[in-house]
């Protein structure tokens, strides 16, 4: 381990990794900061420019627009009242009444110190869990696989979708979505129509970039009403004294906490996250009635918590090689890309490259708190442009992205078709999370079966008896039946 | 012209996923080595289920009630969305013929001054600077390939 933390220390002090993780954390403020881009939209348009790097350079600088993403959704959620991210959503409560009292600037500033101990905390957290994690993960075998895709499936369709049918829904589409293609097994076609094509199967990469940049793209350019948006201004310091940042220093721990787990488990992301941190100060504060009036609590807690989720996605996508949110499932793309495929060897066979990874956090968190500061009175400007110009901007970045990941048009126009899918079903209010962690999960629990069956000799019962898996499978009937049972009582 | 996420739209979508489901697991039949399309089969089953479910109601327990509440197409312009989509097909078809960074600047120039009629400058200038930069960062320096056609 000693000597993969040296080699990752020389890779992420390499100048030219500084350079990308700088560059990505700036990209990252300024995607975060324009209402209608999420992050994971940010690093899939991202993403083809790392395939001409080394992906020790190119993956860190994904997670470096993530942070940076992350941290820059709170600006348009304090000055313009909209969230840059969903997982800024609840950082409009008290960050914008902040604003509109004149303290916008001292309220970016606890945003962005909140956002630099959520994203280091969550940054400890990954570099201490992952490798013991990752030991445990290599006593996986094909029945542990099978129940945990079905475990990541039950909480990928249940948890923070306000509706469990749809959610499962999408996560069913994902699934189907990753048996287009040649049988993993068998090499048997299946779904492909006749088109050769296909027959290597979707894209994860074309997936994502179709569901999440040209959909967004699609919703922000039919709007009839362009709204005219003031954005307030930044006045006053933005850097708030040590004595205040004390004051909230159990909150900032306490949504750190939170939103490392929550970025840990898979299909939820910044904007679960950023409501639990918010949710549970509330709770536990004793000026609980001052929530929502504009109080720095307020905004430290929901942004402490969505950048701890930058760490904690990535502890399930390096030891168990499931992503613990979307914007992580793009980073599994773009490793898939390079020929690497995360899982539980990865951080034995390709342990200079994890804790590269795991380091460069600690750097981009250090970069998004040196750059936020440095241009916090320019978010006012950022905020300014409009979706319609950007819309274009962003088809034409797919299409690059799509074009270059096997160099065919195919490629484009299949992105194009999800494009269109991903937009009809966001505005049926279909998640998207769950349609592609189905489909990274997809296969992992089909090989899983079907290796399991061979062992078994066809018996179903090895799922049983095996503790792991029997432990996984309780969870999941566990995780399906609370969602269901909190559906039928709330209705 | 608004359109509300009724139940009738529900069921609509609920329809078109089940007789999608029932299309596709239809399709698999030919398939007749059965290890390899039974996990796709009981997906399928399971999307027919699920629609089902969403169809029906079951127990009013698939439906949230903020679906009911919004007009999903109160604010948009059917024009403006159909004439991108049409313009996007027609740009990926140009962009094998002229070449990607012709057919960009055209498609971002038409666009634009689609949305935004009045603003000549910025629809010339943006075009102009976006797919320069785009240019330089993927053809020079990145050498990112992209289909070259008549012209670049």
């Amino acid at each position: 381990m000693y000597e993969f933390l040296r080699i990752a220390l020389l890779n992420v002090f390499d100048p030219v990794t500084l350079i990308a993780i700088a560059t990505g954390v700036t990209i990252g403020i300024i995607i975060g900061a324009l209402p209608g881009l999420s992050a994971t939209m940010g690093v899939s348009l991202l993403l083809p420019i790392t395939f001409g790097m080394d992906p020790s350079v190119g993956i860190p600088m994904l997670m470096a627009l993530y942070c940076g993403a992350m941290y820059g959704g709170s600006i348009s959620a304090i000055l313009i009242h909209t969230p840059g991210t969903p997982a800024a959503a609840a950082t409009c409560l008290d960050g914008y009444p902040m604003a509109r009292r004149g303290e916008g600037g001292i309220a970016i500033g606890f945003s962005l110190i909140a956002s630099f101990c959520g994203g280091i905390f969550s940054a400890l957290a990954l570099l201490f869990i992952a490798p013991p994690l990752s030991k445990i993960s290599l006593l996986f075998g094909p029945p542990e696989y099978f129940c945990m895709g079905v475990l990541g499936l039950s909480l990928i369709g249940t948890i923070s979708q306000k509706n469990w049918v749809k959610g499962l829904m999408s996560g069913s589409i994902g699934l189907f979505i990753a048996t287009i293609g040649m049988d993993l097994l068998r090499g048997i076609p299946r779904f492909t129509f006749r088109n050769l094509n296909l027959l290597s199967g979707v894209p994860l990469v074309i997936l994502l970039i179709g569901l999440f940049s040209v959909s967004q793209a699609l919703i922000m350019i039919e709007k009839k009403i362009t709204e005219n948006v003031q954005a307030l201004k930044i006045s006053g310091k933005i850097l708030p004294s040590i004595s205040e940042l004390l004051k909230i220093k159990k909150t900032i721990l306490r949504s750190s906490i939170l939103g490392t787990i929550v970025g840990a488990i898979p299909g939820t992301g910044g904007g679960l996250a950023t409501w639990v941190g918010y949710n549970e100060a509330q709770r536990n504060s004793k000026d609980s009635h001052l929530f929502g009036t504009g109080i720095p609590e307020g905004v430290a807690a929901s942004e402490a918590a969505n950048n701890a989720v930058t760490g904690g996605a990535l502890i399930p996508l390096l030891t168990l090689g499931i992503p613990g949110s979307s914007c992580t499932a793009v980073v599994l793309g773009g490793l898939l890309v390079h020929g690497l495929r995360p899982g539980p060897k990865f951080m034995t066979e390709y342990g200079d490259l994890s804790f590269t990874l795991i380091i460069s956090l600690f750097v981009a968190n250090i970069f998004m708190l040196l750059i936020g500061y440095l241009f916090a009175r320019a978010g006012v400007y950022i905020t300014k442009v409009k979706d319609e110009v950007l819309a274009p901007i962003i088809i034409v970045l797919s299409i690059i992205g799509a074009y270059a990941i096997g160099n065919s048009m195919f490629d484009v126009q299949l992105m194009l078709f999800f494009g269109l899918i991903g937009y009809v079903m966001r505005k049926f209010k279909f998640p998207m999370a769950p349609i592609v962690l189905g489909c990274i999960l997809g296969p992992i629990a089909e090989t899983g079966l079907n290796q399991s069956l061979l062992i078994s000799r066809g018996s179903l019962s090895i799922f049983m008896t095996r503790p792991i898996s029997l432990i996984l499978l309780i969870l999941s009937v566990l995780s399906l039946g609370s969602a269901i049972y909190k559906d039928i009582k709330s209705k | 012209m608004g359109f509300k996420l009724s139940m009738k739209s529900h069921r609509i979508i609920a329809l078109i996923l089940f007789l999608s489901a029932s299309y596709l697991y239809i399709t698999s039949l030919s398939i007749k080595y059965l290890p390899s399309i039974i996990f796709p089969r009981i997906i399928l089953m399971f999307i027919a289920f699920l629609s089902l479910l969403l169809f029906f109601d079951i127990g009013k327990i698939t439906t949230d009630k903020d679906s009911f509440k919004e007009d999903i197409f109160v604010n948009v312009n059917y024009s403006k969305l159909i004439i991108t989509i049409v313009s996007t097909i027609i740009y990926v078809r140009m962009i094998e013929i002229i070449g990607f960074y012709s057919s960009t600047f055209m498609y971002l120039v038409w666009l634009l001054f689609y949305i935004n009629k009045k603003k000549i400058k910025m629809n010339i200038m943006i075009p102009i600077g976006v797919v320069t930069l785009f240019y330089v960062i993927f053809k020079i320096w990145l050498k990112i390939p992209t289909p070259i056609g008549v012209f670049i």
